[in-house]
């Protein structure tokens, strides 16, 4: 989100993305950056969203839901105003929006990201999937065989925007999933977003040398039945920089381990930092977007702090071809 | 952050006092029956359908069902001046428990047409037996997934 200023109200704003609008109506009602009139407003909007979804939903048949259906739907039209608030990618823009903007207008702008985002979605799972993997590990198949399909089937535009429908448990290199903070469709839109980068990086290389790599670090038990098959990749990858050959290689043998061990010592980590880094940086346009060559980019500070703390470990920070 | 969603609903939906309002004006359909409805009874029972509301765990987006209650039920020949207000409270009560215990599975309409149907037809106007005996076994019908024929009861 963009910077805010030291003085601002906001400055010590702390959002929930999980029920942005809210927590954004909570800090300015307390800060009193809004009036008791306005907020009413801006509740009795969102009430009018959410009962003309309740009636549609119920065919206008119904005056009343249980509350279980109820909370949901309400949910569901306040993740219309977080949408929209949250694309502003300011808390002062989506506090003015706020404060100023009718919220049947709000609410309307939402609509129309959520349709653009599941659109998106799609486009970007299918994009995923075209490198996906061949692989073994349950949770990656879940997520590429079948969780988007389940996701699509429990999720619903109008009535359950915030829905995801499914689990994505296969974890992200260096966790990632735990870093999006966004609920719903934006959480699937970003999940598959560096699902992509990952399945792209690894058709970097062989497609039998990365089921090898993943064969060889189970079997070196360094690997758990459902761990990141792109972190693998990262750091057999690397420690091929670090021996300095520049192809995409994921080989690695024991001379190369031994190699490496002996070379490493001494080395700062910033040393290590900057050698891959420089060695990296060729492959950059080898990958589709700069978003992808930058996803492993990052990644490279916390690999050679795991290489400098824990050294050469078979089947973790690298793993030895057999 | 934990916000209770219920009492934002709540606090947003619209007041007791004004179903009481359009409660009071439904005075102008039900006279034709010889019916009236005070101030104190639209707003007693105006107060029973956000408590039944409230008991039922259920929220309220829409047209108070007891406005339909008080329409339908003005044609019973069960009905008198003396006991109106009174017995549509009880009508709301039972009509808020049959929709919670269908599951939603009925439209507004349908309940209190079945409820209309078992007052004229079964229980001869005694609230009592309506909401045991009548719409017990509607309620079992539906969760057994059984066709509701008006004929077997």
């Amino acid at each position: 989100m963009g910077s805010i200023q030291k003085n601002s109200p906001l400055a010590d704003f702390i959002p929930d993305y999980s029920c942005y609008t809210l927590s954004l109506i909570w800090h300015c009602a307390l800060k009193e950056m809004i009036s008791e009139s306005r907020l009413q407003q801006i509740m009795d909007g969102i009430f009018i969203e959410f009962a003309e979804i309740a009636e549609q939903y119920t065919k206008r048949e119904s005056g009343s839901v249980s509350k279980e259906i109820g909370e949901r739907l309400y949910t569901g039209a306040l993740f219309h105003f977080d949408v929209y608030l949250l694309s502003l990618d300011s808390h002062v823009k989506a506090m003015q929006e706020l404060v100023s903007r009718p919220t049947w207008e709000i609410f309307e702008l939402g609509r129309k990201l959520i349709e653009i985002i599941d659109r998106d979605n799609c486009r970007i799972f299918k994009a995923a999937y075209k490198n996906r993997l061949e692989t073994i590990n349950r949770s990656y198949r879940h997520v590429m065989d079948k969780a988007f399909d389940l996701h699509r089937k429990h999720y619903s535009a109008r009535f359950a925007p915030k829905e995801l429908g499914t689990d994505l448990s296969y974890p992200l290199l260096n966790n990632r999933q735990s870093e999006i903070a966004v609920p719903g469709i934006l959480f699937v839109r970003s999940y598959y977003t560096y699902l992509g980068y990952e399945n792209e990086f690894c058709s970097l290389f062989d497609r039998e040398d990365v089921k090898n790599l993943e064969a060889a670090a189970r079997k070196a038990g360094g690997m758990f039945f459902d761990a990141n098959i792109a972190r693998l990749a990262a750091n057999n990858f690397f420690i091929n920089l670090l021996l300095g050959r520049k192809e995409a290689i994921l080989a690695v043998t024991e001379e190369d381990r031994d190699e490496l061990s002996e070379s490493l010592k001494g080395l700062y980590g910033a040393s290590i930092i900057y050698a891959l880094e420089k060695s990296f940086a060729p492959f950059k346009d080898r990958f589709s977007s700069e978003k992808t060559y930058r996803y492993f980019f990052d990644y490279i500070p916390e690999f050679a702090r795991i290489l400098k703390r824990y050294g050469i470990r078979n089947g973790d920070t690298v793993t030895v071809f057999p | 952050m934990n916000f209770d969603i219920a009492n934002l609903i709540q606090s947003s939906s619209p007041a007791s006092l004004r179903l009481a309002n359009q409660i009071l004006s439904l005075n102008a359909v039900i006279e034709r029956y010889a019916l009236s409805l005070s101030e104190a009874d639209a707003k007693m029972l105006a107060s029973v359908d956000r408590d039944c509301i409230n008991e039922n765990d259920r929220i309220q987006f829409g047209k108070s069902a007891a406005l339909k209650i008080i329409a339908r039920f003005a044609k019973s020949s069960y009905i008198s001046q003396s006991d109106f207000a009174e017995t549509i409270a009880g009508l709301i009560e039972i009509f808020y428990e049959a929709k919670e215990e269908s599951l939603d599975d009925m439209t507004d309409d349908e309940v209190i047409d079945v409820m209309f149907y078992f007052f004229e037809n079964k229980s001869g106007g005694d609230l009592e037996l309506l909401a045991t005996r009548d719409m017990e076994a509607l309620i079992r019908c539906l969760r057994n997934g059984e066709a509701y024929s008006e004929e077997d009861y």
